[in-house]
């Protein structure tokens, strides 16, 4: 075999690992988002039947996530919640409230971003009216369902980039250019500015502070790994231009 | 071998006995396995063309780490990581080591032996690699050099992991205002974090590794080339009789493999780096003090994105300077910069094998035997190297060695006008500079081995109008030898309340001269000069 044919052996190769359509990586991350999201909620507010619908989806996926170093991280998450039961969800409410809660300001983790990013370290406050103006931006806003919940909590955060990578699924199911660029650029923006200029590091605190093994500590790493990741990955494609190249694309005879 | 214990596996592309004066890859796999209870080695039906068969092995030996030799330049690593991570393992978690230089004409050692010290060399450098932190993992689509097809379109595109440096707060000396790290970054990619400390911007970072070796406190960890891997590398190197060691940049030297002048690379034993900038004149000093016959470097190209070409020339001279120094006749063919297009580099290379039989060895390696082991981080790599070379005939100005290339320096100060005042130490980020409290005195101490040169107690001193603090880029053996000595000392004033010390006299003095006598003056001096800072 020559050079030039083992490049587009080598071609193939690549093909074969990385070969998920477009749709089908935004529809991955997606639920992703929308796990970690749900995961980060007080444990009452977690709907058990929709957890672990989303997880059992989720394992469907692991084959596609393979491709992504952030999988042993995220098979990790889903294997603990593997049988999980109303009890168990419960049981949850101890550590939940130990590591985020005891009190919003002064929690060992913080799930509010205004925890990291205001130096003032004040919640509610103009870093909380950011995120309020990205959702508004993006054409969202919080729902009687967030319960008065701030919207720089870590939970709604992750929500809206499911929601996100939601609209840039729909988008490129639908061949709309505009409208994958507008969820792409979006993404990209509350990335840089909110989700990962925080998560990571409160995903880190939780991870020296939660017992090994715990729930809570293999949530934070999973969270972790997947900002960061997501992060890289979106802003990998957005500066070629690449995925929003697909969009336009005909459908392949 | 497979099992539990194994921590690494190779994978030897059955390519390599098809090459022009082949290697036997049985007998090297076989030799491997030998050499260490812990390595899975087999050879694998035309490896180079089908990296997806790295899977097989991975799951064959349950290894978390990987090496893949190959015989050929025309896979990359990337396409090897895309099926390494599919099989879980960390993306960095891979070593690709080409033997093509191992294969054909070749220098006086046996074919083989040369091969399975560069994958033993590369055994230890994934033995030393301790994973990544999702820090260090950035997404990149592999567009370059790549045609796109209407697949790749509407398919996510092949993408790889580039290895990004991770900074620990804890051992991070930003808050010191360091910024050595800073200072050295191309890409201006380090800006100071939370609590002082520094951190490396994910977005600019472009992964050259200039940040890692200009770390004094070595807090800077790297997947792709981390100092413990480097000098796990270099060990396992150095055990040749007399290696002929090249570093390398891996685009330079793949594109030298690439062309005709690939030949040049037989008889040298490469360590490849991401970029070979971050390679500094104690690597190149401790690598001929191990036991290197021969060090070569690659500059890079016109093309390098870093464009370090002029620092390392700088680093290059200044090893030079030193080897001439202590008895080198021909420090130039000891250690060699190729530098130009593909042919003039593999001309440089040929010389060097050539001329490499015909000089004497310096001081320090003229017994053939290992003294030292590997040590790669500043300043303790180059003090440690240049003791090493550096004939023992104590004190000797004749061994100065002036370079503003030098990683040591040496720190003087005028006791007439120096106040002990300290800001000279707090400015030093690897504590070459002490201020020493004691009941009655305060002394500032200089240890020459801990300089690195970087000049910041001159920019902080005080008392610089008065030519107090001199500083220089200097390589000093004698002041090497010496350790640490008191620059100067002198009794403290004591506070009127608790009787601990205040500050020390002659700067109380220096207070006193500069702040006149009316009455304002009178009583900040007294508060100042008589009464410590937790009693005041």
């Amino acid at each position: 075999m020559d050079t030039t044919d083992h490049r587009a052996a080598a071609g193939e190769v690549s093909a074969a690992a990385t070969g998920a359509s477009l749709v089908e990586v935004a529809e991955l991350r997606e639920q992703v988002y929308l796990l970690l999201g749900l995961l980060f909620h007080h444990p009452d507010d977690v709907q058990l039947d929709g957890l672990t619908l989303l997880a059992g989806e989720l394992r469907g996926k692991q084959e596609l996530a393979r491709d992504f170093a952030f999988q042993p991280a995220l098979a990790t998450l889903l294997y603990s919640l593997s049988g999980l039961t109303e009890a168990r969800l419960r049981a949850l409410r101890g550590e939940y409230a130990k590591l985020f809660q005891l009190a919003a300001d002064r929690a060992p983790c913080s799930l509010y971003e205004s925890a990291y990013v205001d130096r003032s370290g004040r919640l509610a406050g103009w870093v909380t009216s950011s995120v309020e103006c990205s959702y508004a931006a993006a054409g969202f806003g919080l729902s009687e369902l967030a319960g008065g919940e701030l919207p720089d909590h870590a939970g709604l955060e992750l929500e809206f980039m499911a929601l996100l990578c939601g609209k840039e699924a729909e988008a490129r199911r639908n061949g709309e250019e505009d409208a994958v660029l507008s969820a792409l650029g979006a993404q990209r923006s509350f990335l840089h500015q909110h989700l990962a200029r925080w998560l990571p590091e409160a995903a880190r605190r939780v991870g020296r502070l939660a017992a090994p093994g715990s729930f809570y500590g293999r949530l934070a790493d999973a969270a972790r790994a997947y900002v960061l990741h997501d992060r890289g990955l979106v802003g990998s494609s957005s500066d070629r231009g690449l995925l929003s190249q697909a969009a336009v694309l005909p459908p392949e005879r | 071998m497979a099992g539990e214990r194994t921590s690494v596996a190779v994978a030897l592309c059955s390519r390599l006995d098809r090459a022009d004066g082949g290697l036997d890859s049985g007998e090297l796999a076989r030799r491997l396995e030998l050499s260490s209870l812990d390595v899975h080695a087999e050879v694998v039906p035309d490896l180079c063309s089908h990296p997806q068969r790295t899977a097989e092995v991975i799951a064959r030996s349950g290894a978390r780490r990987l090496v893949c030799a190959l015989s050929g330049h025309e896979a990359q690593a990337e396409d090897f990581q895309g099926w390494i991570r599919r099989a879980g393992l960390d993306p960095h978690a891979l070593s690709v080591v080409n033997l093509r230089c191992c294969t054909g004409q070749n220098g006086s050692a046996p074919l083989t032996d040369n091969a399975v010290l560069l994958v033993e060399a590369a055994i230890a450098r994934m033995r030393a690699f301790q994973g990544s932190e999702p820090e260090q993992v950035k997404p990149r689509l592999l567009t370059e050099g790549r045609s796109l097809n209407r697949r790749s379109l509407v398919a996510l595109p092949p993408w790889t992991y580039d290895a990004l440096p991770l900074i620990d707060p804890d051992r991070c000396l930003g808050k010191q205002r360091c910024g050595l790290c800073a200072s050295v970054c191309p890409a201006a990619a380090i800006r100071v974090g939370s609590g002082g400390s520094l951190a490396v911007d994910t977005d600019r970072c472009e992964g050259c590794g200039q940040c890692v070796t200009a770390c004094p406190p070595d807090a800077i960890d790297w997947p792709a080339a981390s100092t413990a891997q480097c000098e796990a590398q270099l060990e396992v190197l150095c055990r040749s009789p007399a290696p002929r060691l090249l570093f390398a940049c891996k685009s330079r030297i793949a594109a030298l493999r690439g062309s005709a002048g690939g030949a040049a690379l037989h008889g040298w034993l490469p360590v490849e780096l991401p970029c070979v900038g971050m390679v500094t004149a104690g690597w190149i000093l401790q690598a001929l003090v191990v036991g290197a016959e021969t060090v070569g470097l690659l500059a890079c190209g016109e093309d390098c994105r870093f464009d370090r070409e002029a620092a390392t020339r700088q680093r290059v001279s200044y090893v030079h300077e030193v080897l001439r120094l202590f008895g080198e006749s021909r420090p130039e063919e000891r250690v060699v910069l190729a530098r130009g297009d593909p042919q003039q580099v593999s001309d440089a290379l040929a010389a060097a094998i050539a001329a490499a039989g015909n000089a004497d060895p310096p001081a320090g390696v003229r017994d053939g035997e290992r003294r030292h082991a590997v040590t790669l981080s500043e300043p303790e790599a180059t003090a440690g190297a240049v003791l090493a070379l550096a004939p023992d005939r104590g004190a000797s100005p004749e061994d100065v060695v002036a370079h503003d290339a030098s990683p040591l320096g040496l720190v003087r100060v005028r006791e007439e006008t120096c106040t002990t005042c300290g800001a000279c130490a707090a400015a030093c980020p690897t504590g070459a500079l002490a201020l020493v409290v004691g009941d009655e005195s305060m002394e500032l101490s200089f240890d020459a081995e801990r300089c690195m040169g970087c000049l910041r107690c001159a920019d902080v001193c005080p008392e610089a109008a008065e030519g107090t603090l001199r500083a220089s880029r200097v390589t000093d053996p004698g002041a090497l030898r010496r350790g640490p000595t008191t620059l100067k000392s002198g009794p403290s004033g004591r506070c009127r309340r608790c009787g601990g010390p205040v500050a020390p006299l002659a700067m109380l003095e220096r207070m006193e001269s500069l702040l006149g006598d009316d009455d304002e003056s009178g009583a900040l001096l007294e508060t100042l000069t008589e009464v410590c800072t937790e009693c005041r």
